[in-house]
Order: C-alpha cells, then sequence, then structure tokens
C-alpha cells in the first residue's frame, strides 16, 4: 500500500485491520496515525508487542467487546514469528480490532517485507513541491527560503517543524517579518546542522597526520559529546583503505587489487604516503586494541580513549 | 517439527512431560543456532500450549508477566538470548519465577548462563543442547544439500558445530569458499597485503549479503586449512597460526567487537607471522 491509497481509504473511511507502518519521515507518520485514530470510532491502545496484547485479543469476555487500535512500536518478534503471519493477514488474530505496528525501518529484502508487502506504508522524505505546502501552513517565508530551508532540514518534515518554530517565535519575539527572522538564522548559525561533517574533521585530521588540528578537533569533538567507538570504526575503514591503496601502487588496476570501491580509492588517495605502511599497520592494531578497551576489557575508560589513541598514534 | 539429535534431551523432556512435571521455568543453554528455540515450540507442542515468543525490554516483561495471570489456556512465554535482558527485566522475571501462575511456562534460552542473575539460574531447571556428533551433522547436510559433492560435505561437517552453520555452509558454494581459503592461507606471507585485505570483500557482515561467507565459518576453515598444513609440514609456524586464528575466532564470536575489524587484524597478523618467519 503506498501513502496515496492510504490517503483514499482514510478519507472514503474504509479501513483495514491490520496496517503495518515504517520509513524516516516519523512526523508525517505520526500525523497519519492520528488521522486514523480520529476516524477509527474505538479506543486507541499503545502496546509494547503483540505478544503483550494477545490474551486480551484472544479475549472472548462480555466486558471487553469494545473495538480497540493497538498501536504497536518495533515489535521485533513478529519479524521472525512467521507462524502467526497468515493469522495476521486473514484477520482472525485481530477480529474487530486493528492492528497497526510502526517499524523504524524494514528489510525490503526480508521474508516479512514480502509477505506484509500489500500492508506495508513506507513514510519516506517528501519532495521539495509537497514540502512547499507544509512549510507554508507553518511561517510565511517566500519560495526561495522555504526551498533553501527545506534543504537545510534534508528534506526531513520532523526537523523543518522544529526550524519553523524557531523562525515563529524569533519572529515574535522581535515583531520582525518570518522572512527576516529566517536571514537572522542563517547568519547566526542557528539551523541544526547534522554533527557528521564535524567528524570527518578530525578523522581528515588524523589521517592528514596533522597533530595541532587533531586536538583541536578533538575539543570540539568531546564538547559536542559525540561517541568515540563512531570515530574508531571510521578510522578503521579509513586507514584500511589507504593502507591498501599504498601497497597496490604500480598495479594497473587499484580497484580490482583492493576491492575497493572509486569513491574509496580517491579518499585514500588524498592522505596516501603521510604514513608508512608499517604505521598503517601499527595504528590500526592501536585502534583494534582501543575497541577492544572500550566494548571488551573494560582497560581504558571510555572518555580518555581518544586521549590514548593520539598520544599512542602521534 | 524435525529435531536433530539431542537424543538424551529429548528423552529427559519427554520423562517429564510424562509424568506431568514438567518445570514451570526452564532454561535452555546452548550456542548459536543450535536448536534452542527448536526445543522450546517442541515443548509448547507436546504440553498443547500456545508458543508465544516475547521481547526482551523490560516493559514488554512486565506485561507478559501480568497477563500470565489472566491466562486460562496453556501458555509457552520464552525470552530468547535472555542473557541480553537488562537487570531491571531480569529482576521482573525473577518475581514469577517464584511462583508462576497456573498454566503459564516459562523459557529462557542463552549461549551462556552466565550472563544471567545466579538467582535466575538457581530457580529455573538447566536444559542443555548438546554438541551435535559428525554423523548427525553430515546426515542434515546431506538431507539438505542432496546434490553436493564428498569433498562439499567433508568441508561443512569439518568446519559446523551447529545446524545453523550447516544451513549457512548450504546457501554458498563451499568448494569455491574452500579454494579461496587455500590461496590466502597458502599465499599471505608472499602476496601483495592490499589483496590479502580485499577478503574482506568476500565475506558476510550484512544478513542481506546472503551469497557472501560467513566471518567464523571462513575463519573455521582457515584454521582448519593450517591444522592440515601444521600435519603436513611440522612448520612450527603453523601452530602458531591456529592458535593466532582461534583467539580471532573467540573474538569473532564477541556481539560487541566489530567483525570486520577483527577480521582485518587476523589478516594483519598473520601477514606479520608468515613475513617475519622470511
Amino acid at each position: 500500500m503506498n501513502l496515496m491509497e492510504l490517503k483514499k481509504s482514510l478519507s472514503s473511511k474504509t479501513l483495514n485491520n491490520l496496517y503495518i507502518f515504517t520509513g524516516e519521515e516519523t512526523a508525517i507518520l505520526k500525523i497519519y496515525l492520528n488521522k486514523l485514530s480520529n476516524i477509527f470510532s474505538g479506543k486507541t491502545i499503545h502496546a509494547e508487542s503483540l505478544s503483550s496484547i494477545v490474551n486480551k485479543l484472544k479475549s472472548n469476555s462480555l466486558l471487553d467487546t469494545t473495538n480497540s487500535m493497538y498501536i504497536i512500536r518495533d515489535d521485533k518478534s513478529l519479524l521472525t514469528a512467521d507462524k502467526i503471519w497468515a493469522s495476521l493477514k486473514n484477520g482472525t488474530y485481530q477480529r474487530q480490532n486493528i492492528l497497526v505496528f510502526v517499524y523504524t525501518s524494514i528489510d525490503k529484502r526480508g521474508k516479512f517485507y514480502k509477505e506484509f508487502s500489500d500492508n506495508i506504508v513506507f513514510f519516506e522524505h517528501l519532495s521539495t513541491d509537497v514540502l512547499l505546502k507544509y512549510v507554508a501552513k507553518e511561517v510565511q517565508l517566500s519560495i526561495d527560503r522555504s526551498t533553501q530551508l527545506i534543504d537545510i532540514c534534508q528534506h526531513n518534515y520532523n526537523t523543518i517543524l522544529l526550524e519553523t518554530d524557531k523562525i515563529q517565535n524569533l519572529s515574535a519575539s522581535l515583531h520582525i517579518t518570518h522572512d527576516r527572522a529566517f536571514d537572522m538564522c542563517i547568519e547566526n548559525n542557528a539551523f541544526y546542522i547534522p554533527a557528521e561533517g564535524e567528524i570527518f574533521d578530525l578523522l581528515n585530521a588524523i589521517l592528514s597526520n596533522n597533530v595541532q588540528s587533531t586536538y583541536n578537533q578533538l575539543q570540539s569533538f568531546i564538547k559536542r559529546g559525540d561517541s568515540p567507538i563512531a570515530i574508531l570504526s571510521l578510522l578503521h575503514t579509513n586507514l584500511k583503505a589507504i593502507l591498501q591503496v599504498q601497497c597496490a601502487q604500480g598495479y594497473s588496476s587499484i580497484a580490482q587489487v583492493t576491492g575497493l570501491s572509486g569513491f574509496q580509492i580517491r579518499n585514500a588517495e588524498k592522505f596516501q604516503n603521510l604514513y608508512t605502511e608499517e604505521e598503517l599497520i601499527r595504528m590500526i592494531k592501536i585502534n583494534r586494541f582501543c575497541e577492544k578497551c572500550i566494548k571488551q576489557t573494560g582497560l581504558i575508560d571510555i572518555n580518555m580513549i581518544l586521549d590514548f589513541l593520539f598520544v599512542k598514534i602521534f | 517439527m524435525k529435531i536433530i539429535g539431542q537424543k538424551k534431551l529429548l528423552a529427559e523432556i519427554d520423562h517429564l512431560l510424562q509424568d506431568n512435571n514438567f518445570p514451570r521455568y526452564i532454561i535452555i543453554q546452548g550456542p548459536v543456532g543450535s536448536g534452542k528455540k527448536l526445543i522450546a515450540s517442541y515443548v509448547a507442542q507436546q504440553l498443547g500450549a500456545t508458543f508465544v515468543p516475547c521481547e526482551l525490554a523490560v516493559d514488554s516483561v512486565r506485561d507478559v508477566i501480568e497477563l500470565s495471570y489472566t491466562q486460562m489456556d496453556p501458555t509457552v512465554y520464552m525470552w530468547a538470548d535472555a542473557n541480553k535482558m537488562s537487570m531491571a527485566a531480569k529482576n521482573a522475571v525473577l518475581k514469577i519465577t517464584e511462583e508462576p501462575p497456573q498454566n503459564s511456562y516459562f523459557i529462557m534460552t542463552t549461549d551462556n548462563v552466565k550472563g544471567l542473575l545466579s538467582t535466575l539460574l538457581s530457580r529455573g531447571t538447566l536444559f542443555n543442547i548438546n554438541p551435535y556428533t559428525v554423523s548427525e551433522l553430515k546426515d542434515f547436510a546431506k538431507n539438505k544439500i542432496p546434490d553436493s559433492t564428498d569433498s562439499s560435505i567433508n568441508t561443512i561437517i569439518n568446519i559446523s558445530t551447529t545446524p545453523l552453520d550447516v544451513l549457512m555452509l548450504a546457501e554458498i558454494d563451499v568448494d569455491k569458499m574452500n579454494k579461496v581459503v587455500s590461496v590466502l592461507c597458502d599465499n599471505i606471507g608472499s602476496a601483495n597485503l592490499a589483496n590479502s585485505l580485499k577478503v574482506s570483500t568476500f565475506l558476510r557482515y550484512k544478513e542481506e549479503d546472503k551469497d557472501k561467507y560467513d566471518p567464523i565459518l571462513f575463519l573455521r576453515a582457515c584454521m582448519f586449512r593450517y591444522s592440515a598444513l601444521l600435519k603436513e609440514t611440522r612448520d612450527p609456524v603453523y601452530a602458531k597460526l591456529v592458535s593466532l586464528t582461534s583467539t580471532y575466532l573467540s573474538d569473532l564470536s564477541s556481539k560487541s567487537l566489530s567483525k570486520v575489524a577483527t577480521v582485518d587484524n587476523w589478516i594483519l597478523d598473520t601477514h606479520v607471522t608468515m613475513v617475519s618467519r622470511g
């Protein structure tokens, strides 16, 4: 089922007894959950898992005749409980009730997806044209600024709502237009920018063998409260790629020798020959030791691990 | 429901069932893929009970416990990998194991009982999955892959310890994997390191990479290759590599460590060992 089909069935008030919602656009997903709830005449109950409501669904009690809509989030056991899928599909499990399963993500190659593809509604990021209409509902911005806002928020409606709220509050407190409030947010870097780019700044500093820059980036890394595990994982992938590219020098096809993609090779080539092969091997092994310290042995505190790593590397 | 082997365990379960004395709370311990959930569903079937696999989250555990008191029909609740439960969830289960409600049975499965509370362990009846014999695994492999050659079957039983291992190997070309293993193990000291590290691209780190090789089974095949080389040449370097590979295999079994980094580090260590030997 796609979003349009869901929209049509909701406007004609013909509800199914099983829905599976998934996707990264959680704000839109929430809107449709509320719409379903409003159209449905019975009560809405949030449940942890299907197993926790199995008795209620099976109950024949006269006291429990009210139909309910159960919203169940991330019930992982259902994804593998193939024995009950048929009962769910033909509705014998839910009887007069409606079951709505909400998943953060569903593997499109899995058996569950294949079995329930007719019931699954994907909530993916909306196009700029559609989002412009949603933005217009919240703030009065010029088309250019609205488009810029959508790009800044990476088409994520949830983030758009947070940023438009920022614009509304700034505009109300300073008695300025929404356009002016938007410009002020841009000038003062007030819009949220995901931290991924900054993690790569630290990574690039290490790979460039730039001690000063590494320690400068480390300060902001600590201030942001980012996880050292992420940097250890990225560092391993990149050190390995650089080592492979360095070792494959002289070969006509580096991709064939290393199994790396063109993008990985170009990225690794930016940092090649800044460390020797022996140094790269040693760094990979220290990185591994740090990972084990955090996840297995507990030898070094997680808050000290990057200091330890850099002292050992440089 | 076809259960391979486990005759002793099934006899023990059947005996308790026949005596109408089946414990209300049991723990099944065995390695990953050894058939713990299958045994749990067998118990439910024999009891004529509804089989309910449950979530490990504390709220879900509390809901299940609350509902079990209102349950009229026989029901078997199973918490798979119960060692992964939070302390709060384990404590929530603890209460119900003292006096389980009528018609309710609780099963916890785990690959290591050390991950459970000692109090949870002492209140339950522990059933251990017995190691599978070579002939059990061989019969299972022949049944699952009827067209396979004798050499494939031999490789499969040499590196499998559980039926899940056999099933995973049934999905891939075992002879092809064996060739990759031989080429890597025999040449790692002289081959270009860039090329040796490429081996990672053949391994399955994501569930969807069905045609790739499971890292644990791949390393077991490498260990088997080095054992064979040790027998053949009596060169102590192979004894060192068997021991090294065994250490990395234990790291691969750890769910927290990165599998890619583990295999890459194994390749680097093996390469360095072979290069230093000359």
